[in-house]
């Protein structure tokens, strides 16, 4: 679909924007800084203290004495050698540690590369079943989040700096009996947390645990208690589904195993030539999600016809709205009968979720495509989870002592509980946490909380695996981790995090070997059984409608910054989100005909209001058309409009929580929605969607997969441009040396952009800020490219990875007047910064634009603090320089130089880009093309491999396989 | 009216003709040995340290191998420093009360490290990898020329790029027996029938030749 | 045919009007520089030619201190105004080394007394454009790289790119033409020597005119010299601008890559040169009551080569569109669809009204030989050649292959502080010389009066 009407819209206002900049109006330089503090140092606009400078320096110039780059002699510089070198330590080696990632209290196992004790790249962890070698977003952006120079760094007593030590006073002041003492903290299924939290229920016998998550599954895990009676967690089994159906659940990108998931379900639709058989997906849901990009058949539904839908199912009919999509999944669900998943978004009702447990159950898939294990999550008798009765609790005064356990309830708490005027009525508060957020504020103490990074713990896996978590560098502040602040609690305050660790494990199981645990990062054998002879109570029938006005809104968590809780983080708020590739904003997502219907066009600012209780509250953002998002219904993010804690997240997005109530999580079923004459402009990095009939991503039928033949050039029996060029490489050369090249396989890249953050980490990457990328000037050397195909209202979706292509005949080489970029003998298009005039003619030469400009120092961006997360073994880009993905060649020199000191051949698939290593569906390949018997050669022969743009003959060494379509 | 120029100003107009080529020329030279000098370049400059350690005493004198100090030069792209603690190995026993090297005893006494001054300095976008020259057989000498005569450890060569690629175009010239890596009485370039030897030695360590000018064989 | 109409004619065919003597023509236009008083008109087009200047320095300053990024510049449009500019510019600076070299050699006398201002035009408008390449670099302080040198890196430029053999190009059309013009200049500044009042100017002349006595060696030398220049600037004419154009046509990118592009761009040269000449013609011979010498049958002429020019630039256009079309090939038709439809239609409809439609007016003779008009046209054709630079270089690049990267481009304040400031660069350097320097050819202007005040004496 085509979108210039709404890129006009945007060009219009950019010029304007640009005018204001040069006359650096006072509302600019506001914006500017509300938009983003901290880069507004890099920002184009002239500052009026500079003029008078600039001035005496342009008469300077007129007098031709400004000697730009005189050269210079090198600075003096020292080397510092260690007193006592540690033994292991070899200064420029790096060193991984095995730790876990944790996210809403499941861990994930990660590998972190670190140097001279710096962490700087988090990598998956193989060993690890939720993991498996691969990452998400989160994961790679955590380590920017250890060096955010706006964490808190001291222990806050109202306002004033504190002590740990006069904290402790309070927490010594505790009644015994622990009454009116209260905890609330995040989920967590850390054996030992929970252990802790066990021996102080023993100890205060009063004092009562609560946790509370924004985005929450406890609905799913409310239904399994009710339908089995007993706490459950849930296995789903993506590798023995062919049939998956999914209403409103994005488990590509949210659920609690998303990685693991994620990579059993794109190892159904490997399509291969000889093994054609992929896995069939069916979503139905309101805006569209990675999942639904991916669908066979994707249908649009408002929030309110969930229940209906999974009514029809569940009775096998397809009477009235949709019927077409409903026959098509019944009948497939009917044929695979126990090889099928049903699923459904975890805010949805609990009766929902029970029919949808129902219609597995009648499939036989329970057992099959859906298992059951003991809940990885204490014990309900524990920690209990009902925010709302520690709401009353605290209005009715129960509460003297709350001790809040991290996360942001003053925030994201739902609108109707008022948490904050509650939390007024508590004597003591305590709150633990990273950042001086808005609950902070509202809490007598504030206490630094650690990052994973920094601190000793532990967490299990979606199957109930325990992985460690160990520090890979001493607290950079005086911080504490939840599991040493639970010890202190319990009066436990000199011992070291690590000893209670290893004291757990060793009580827990003599048999563990720490050391070898430590190592793997994986305590082998703590995987739960599967529960076997569930029985399911009687159903008493499904909820088949639910209420829905004529203009509904929905709920979604961030893609990038959840429910606010990874905001702070520079890497995330710059990555395109999914579909609308808009970043550094949220924003009200209508369909196009709501929109047309309700006048609206992209970036008009409208208020959204409903009525909780008597009061009215109201919301302010930005409109964007997002095609294939359902018709009557609004969606909004969490997690955005920060007011508090950190200058990256303070001012991007408004907070839609206000709207939010504990009845609401997942749905308004009417809401207002009033247009005001504002604009907002947002920062996408695409704003032309449409394929114009190119074929930009292939697709090919099944059929074809088998029968059809490769069209990357050169590779064999595949379409071949003629050309009268020589080839590249005399062939003596080329036979000596290897071929690097790499394959993206279209069929199962789901979009998730975890590869740019990888890249981003790995590479040095700076942002650019909100400004810039409006300017179309963003960095990321990777980017993910949205197309839409069919109609504006319901769209076909598509992703395409696009990396440097490496062409064998490179457009860009020719052109550059310094040879600063040229060909290596291994097929890498090198690009040598320091050799960069920066003519830019590179980029214009480029047909597919990979290569990005620092038209600014972007890289004073990047804070002290941050610089430490910089890879040493990655040029950092000055100003005036061209970049580009280089194939990660610095992993590719650091193995070669190994394999030749060995002198040895280097290994297929010994070498892993960064984007390969973190992509959670492995659909990206690296290797040498040039070994027949390499990965990469056999999937260059592959029936779905072409080559992007092969018409022009650059010959890229960068392919792809395209996307097989029914 | 009189006369504007007098007859000399002929000559003098003929002679500012001739001047002004060999004065762009003079400019040009003058540049070129600014340049060239070590005044631009440190060579053979050598630098003021807190301890005047002398590679000359340490390494010819006492014979001790590179590898006792420069322990990673094997392992990593870092030839390594000694922690203070190497070098009290020996001066716990010998010179214990040295007036020169109490700094070193005082950096092992506080655990503070001791501050050397940089001698051989790449910029940060060249990525120099010890290991694996000294792997191929490139000796320590080659760069380091004349390390063992240094009473004050001072750059022998200028380290521009030039210097690199002189090497990587014609390894040859370089390249010895892998016994002889460490050694410091190998001329630190092969002539005559050296040359030859190492011509072969090319072929005998697999020296990728096509890969040695490679942008990215340095720059990353 | 009425009797005005006659003698219109009879005064139009001529190059020289009114009565003048070897003496008066010396004395009229050496006076511009060493006698008459600062006039109004030159104070006030000099100190606003000056203050642009100011800006351009302040313009360059502040891009030197914060980078390309304050221009309007992105990804996919990486080159912008500067590139436009230094186009427009180049192409500016073409009519004068046309008027005074290929004209002189097919014996044209009618450029005399236009071709010293053309040519000084001419290497003013590159000074102008010079600087654009320095000032688009991401790094201008690394600008000597592109130059082939010993250094210490062991490396030399790549010989490959269009960009190196555009400095080179420029570099020495830059020298040629300035030395073309000086020596041209020497038997002048020699009267001026002779004419000036005061001493310091007769010794400032008198070192500038080295040593011109004006007698029959110096005279034979001088015309071979001038022969063999006028041979070696001709190529350049054409050399120059193709080289230009190479910057795109080596490129692959669609509306670049066209073999059309090298006389397309030289005649789009031409063309934009003689409205130039036109634009600084006109006001020039009525403020210096230089009507004798520049007469109504200079402008004629000047606007003939106009419409000619114009009619080559037109024919590019025609076939850029067909080839577009009769390539089939995606990319290159949605290149000329997007011209004429896409969001700068307006840029190029501006660009067809201004290059095409309006020099069609130049068929008629009372168009050609009314000053004022041609005035106004000269600057809607300057206008229209620049619409054509920023079509090339912009339109072609914010949307090429992929649609993904599409893009917009939009010069801001700083690109247009600069470039406003180079026309100040301009104008001040004109001024200057319309003070200090002959702006006609005496000598070549006294054999014209010698030969018709003979003839008017047979």
């Amino acid at each position: 679909m085509n979108r210039d009407e709404s890129t006009e819209t945007t060009e219009t206002k950019r010029l304007w924007r640009s005018i204001d900049e040069l006359e650096n109006s006072i509302e600019y330089q506001h914006a500017l800084h509300r938009e983003f503090p901290v880069l507004a140092s890099i920002s184009e606009g002239i500052d009026r203290r500079d003029f008078l400078k600039v001035m005496g320096a342009s008469l300077g110039l007129a007098g031709a004495t400004v000697t730009l780059g005189a050269c210079t002699r090198m600075p003096m510089r020292k080397i510092v050698p260690y007193v006592n070198q540690p033994e292991d330590l070899i200064p420029g080696n790096p060193i991984f540690y095995a730790s876990t990632f944790v996210h809403r209290g499941l861990g994930t196992g990660i590998l972190v590369e670190t140097h001279e004790n710096r962490p700087t790249k988090i990598e998956g962890n193989p060993d690890h079943p939720a993991s498996l070698g691969s990452t998400d977003p989160w994961m790679q952006a955590s380590v920017l989040s250890l060096y955010d120079p706006d964490r808190s760094k001291v222990v806050k007593h109202r306002e004033d700096p504190s002590t740990w030590d006069e904290f402790f006073s309070v927490l010594r002041a505790l009644p015994p009996s622990g009454k009116g003492v209260r905890i609330l903290m995040e989920s967590t299924t850390s054996p030992s947390e929970i252990d802790l939290l066990a021996k102080l229920k023993h100890g205060y016998p009063e004092l009562k645990v609560y946790s509370f998550e924004a985005i929450s599954n406890r609905n799913v895990r409310e239904a399994d208690r009710a339908a089995f009676g007993e706490d459950l967690s849930r296995i789903y089994r993506f590798d023995r589904a062919k049939v998956i159906v999914s209403l409103g659940d994005d488990f590509l990108s949210r659920s609690d195993a998303r990685v693991r998931y994620a990579r059993d379900f794109a190892d159904q639709r490997r399509v291969r030539k000889g093994s054609p058989q992929r896995n069939l997906l069916y979503v139905a849901e309101t805006y569209p999600s990675l999942a639904g990009a991916m669908a066979e058949e994707r249908l649009r539904v408002r929030p309110s016809e969930f229940e209906a839908l999974s009514a029809q199912i569940l009775k096998g009919t397809h009477a009235g709205a949709h019927s077409a999509w409903l026959e098509l999944v019944v009948q497939k669900l009917k044929a695979h009968a126990g090889e099928s998943l049903v699923l459904c978004a975890e805010e949805l009702p609990q009766e929902l979720q029970r029919t949808v447990l129902e219609i597995n159950s009648r499939l036989g898939n329970i057992g099959k495509t859906m298992e059951f294990i003991p809940s990885v999550y204490p014990k309900t008798d524990l920690v209990t989870e009902d925010l709302a009765s520690l709401v009353s609790e605290m209005n009715s005064g129960q509460v003297q002592t709350l001790l809040i356990l991290g996360g942001d309830p003053t925030y994201s708490a739902p609108a109707d509980l008022e948490f904050r005027e509650a939390l007024k009525k508590v004597g003591t508060k305590a709150h633990l946490s990273a950042h001086f957020n808005d609950t902070s504020v509202f809490c007598d103490w504030h206490l630094p909380l650690s990052h994973g990074l920094e601190s000793w713990g532990d967490a299990r896996a979606f199957d109930g695996t325990a992985s460690l978590i160990q520090p890979v560098i001493a607290p950079l502040y005086e911080s504490k981790s939840v599991l040493e602040l639970l010890a202190a609690i319990g009066g436990n305050f000199s011992t070291p995090a690590h000893d209670l660790i290893s004291q757990y494990w060793n009580q827990y199981d003599k048999k563990i070997n720490w050391e070898h645990s430590l190592n793997r990062g994986v305590i082998e054998g703590t995987q739960f059984k599967l529960k076997s002879g569930l029985e399911l109570k009687p159903f008493e029938g499904a909820k088949s409608e639910a209420k829905g006005g004529d203009l509904e809104l929905q709920f979604l968590p961030d893609s990038m910054i959840w429910d606010g809780k990874y905001a702070d983080n520079p890497w995330l708020q710059e990555m395109p989100r999914p579909m609308t590739q808009i970043c550094w904003d949220n924003i009200v997502a209508v369909s196009p005909k709501t929109a047309a219907s309700l006048h609206l066009n992209n970036e008009d600012v409208v208020e959204l209001s409903r009525k909780i209780g008597v009061v009215e509250h109201k919301i302010q953002g930005p409109v964007y058309l997002v095609p294939g998002h359902a018709e009557q219904s609004v969606t909004v993010h969490l997690g955005w409009g920060r007011t508090r804690g950190s200058a990256v997240s303070e001012g991007s997005g408004f907070d839609a929580y206000p709207l939010r109530t504990s009845s609401d999580l997942f749905r308004v079923d009417s809401i207002q929605l009033k247009k005001l004459d504002r604009q907002h402009a947002v920062a996408a990095v695409q704003t032309h969607f449409n394929m114009e009939g190119r074929e930009i991503v292939r697709l090919e039928s099944v059929e074809f997969s088998q029968t059809g033949k490769s069209r990357v050039p050169g590779a064999g029996g595949a379409e071949f441009e003629p050309t009268l060029l020589p080839e590249y490489l005399p062939a003596e050369v080329a036979a000596k040396t290897e071929a690097w090249a790499m394959s993206i396989d279209l069929n199962t890249c789901i979009g998730c952009k975890t590869c740019m953050l990888a890249c981003q980490a790995e590479n040095n990457i700076p942002v650019v800020g909100k400004q810039q990328v409006i300017r179309t000037r963003e960095m990321h050397w990777i980017r993910v490219d949205h197309y839409f195909e069919g109609s504006i209202d319901d769209p076909k979706m598509y992703f395409q990875p696009v990396p440097c292509m490496q062409c064998e005949r490179a457009p860009c080489e020719l052109v550059c007047p310094t040879e600063a970029t040229n060909h290596s003998d291994d097929g890498l298009n090198q690009m040598v910064y320091n050799r960069c005039v920066g003519t830019r003619y590179c980029s214009n030469n480029c047909p597919y634009k990979v290569r990005r400009f620092n038209f600014l120092a972007y890289t004073k961006s990047i804070r002290p603090s941050e610089k430490l997360q910089a890879n040493p073994d990655v040029t950092i880009r000055s100003r005036g320089v061209m970049e580009k993905c280089t194939y990660c060649v610095q992993r590719i020199q650091s193995v070669r130089i190994e394999a030749e000191k060995e002198d040895r051949p280097i290994r297929d698939g010994e070498i892993k880009t960064a984007c390969e290593a973190a992509c959670p569906t492995q659909a990206i390949v690296f290797g040498n093309k040039g070994d027949p018997q390499s990965r990469i050669a056999k999937l260059r022969e592959e029936p779905l491999a072409y080559s992007l743009l092969s018409e022009l003959g650059t010959r890229p060494r960068t392919t792809y396989l395209a996307r097989v379509i029914t | 009216m009189g006369q504007l120029f007098k007859p000399r100003h002929n000559s003098i107009a003929r002679v500012s003709i001739v001047a002004s080529v060999l004065g762009v020329l003079l400019i040009g030279a003058v540049a070129w040995t600014i340049r060239e000098s070590p005044y631009n370049s440190a060579k053979g400059i050598a630098l003021s340290q807190p301890i005047p350690f002398s590679h000359q005493h340490h390494a010819k004198e006492l014979g001790i191998d590179c590898r006792y100090c420069h322990t990673s030069v094997e392992k990593a792209a870092y030839a390594g420093m000694p922690p203070t603690h190497t070098c009290m190995s020996c001066h716990s026993q010998i010179w214990t009360n040295a007036k020169l090297l109490k700094p070193v005893r005082d950096s092992y006494r506080d655990d503070v490290p001791i501050h050397w001054n940089q001698v051989y300095r790449l910029p940060d976008y060249v990525y120099f990898n010890h290991s694996i020259h000294v792997q191929k057989g490139v000796g320590c000498t080659s760069c380091h020329t004349g390390i063992d005569q240094m009473a004050l450890t001072s750059k022998s060569r200028t380290f521009w790029m030039k210097d690199c690629l002189e090497c990587h175009r014609h390894p040859e010239k370089y390249l010895r027996p892998k016994d002889q890596v460490f050694s410091l009485t190998w001329p630190s370039e092969n002539t005559g029938l050296l040359l030859e030897e190492g011509k072969k030695r090319i072929t005998e360590y697999n020296i990728p030749m096509h890969r040695l000018t490679n942008c990215m064989t340095c720059h990353r | 045919m009425s009797k005005e109409a006659v003698n219109e004619e009879v005064m139009n065919d001529e190059v020289l009007t009114g009565k003048h003597s070897l003496a008066s023509v010396t004395e009229q236009i050496s006076g511009l520089a060493t006698r008459k008083p600062l006039t109004r008109t030159w104070i006030f087009g000099a100190s606003v030619g000056f203050l642009l200047l100011i800006d351009l320095l302040f313009a360059i300053t502040y891009l030197f201190l914060k980078g390309v990024g304050i221009w309007g510049i992105d990804i996919p449009v990486a080159w912008g105004f500067a590139i436009i500019n230094f186009v427009w510019w180049i192409g500016i600076g073409h009519a004068g080394t046309f008027i005074s070299a290929i004209l002189y050699l097919v014996h044209q006398e009618w450029r005399t007394s236009i071709n010293r201002f053309a040519e000084a035009m001419t290497l003013f408008a590159v000074s102008c454009a010079g600087i654009y390449p320095l000032l688009h670099l991401g790094r201008p302080w690394f600008v000597y790289w592109m130059i082939p040198y010993p250094n210490t890196m062991g490396l030399w430029p790549q010989f490959r790119s269009p960009l190196v053999w555009d400095e080179f190009a420029v570099a020495t059309y830059a020298t040629v033409s300035l030395v073309f013009w000086y020596i041209g200049m020497v038997p002048d500044l020699a009267s001026m020597r002779d004419g000036s009042p005061k001493l310091w100017q007769r010794k400032i002349y008198g070192i500038l005119s080295l040593g011109w006595r004006g007698n029959g060696r110096h005279w034979a030398r001088y015309q071979t010299i001038y022969v063999i220049l006028a041979g070696l600037a001709t190529p350049l004419v054409l050399s120059v601008h193709s080289l230009v154009s190479m910057d795109f046509t080596a490129a692959l990118l669609p509306g670049w890559h066209s073999t059309i592009f090298p006389p397309f761009f030289v005649a789009g040269a031409i063309f934009s040169g003689f409205a130039m000449v036109l634009t600084l013609a006109i006001p020039l011979r009525k403020f210096y009551g230089l009507e004798d010498f520049i007469t109504i049958k200079h402008l004629d002429n000047c606007a003939k080569l106009l419409l000619v020019t114009g009619l080559l630039v037109s024919y590019g256009y025609v076939f850029e569109a067909f080839t577009s079309w009769y390539s089939d090939n995606t990319f290159e038709k949605y290149v000329a669809i997007n011209r004429a439809l896409g969001p700068y239609a307006v840029h190029y409809w501006t660009l067809i009204f201004c290059n095409v439609i309006s020099i069609q007016t130049l068929w008629f003779k009372r168009v050609r030989t009314s000053p004022w008009i041609l005035f106004g046209l000269s600057f809607v054709v300057n206008v229209g050649m620049w619409m054509e630079r920023f079509i090339i270089i912009i339109v072609s690049l914010h949307r090429d292959f992929i649609p993904a990267n599409w893009g917009m481009y939009h010069g801001n304040g700083w690109d247009w502080a600069t470039y406003i400031g180079t026309m100040g660069q301009f104008l001040f350097l004109f001024f200057l010389f319309i003070r200090a320097l002959p702006v006609i050819s005496i000598s070549e202007l006294r054999e014209l009066v010698q030969k018709k005040n003979t003839e008017e004496a047979a």
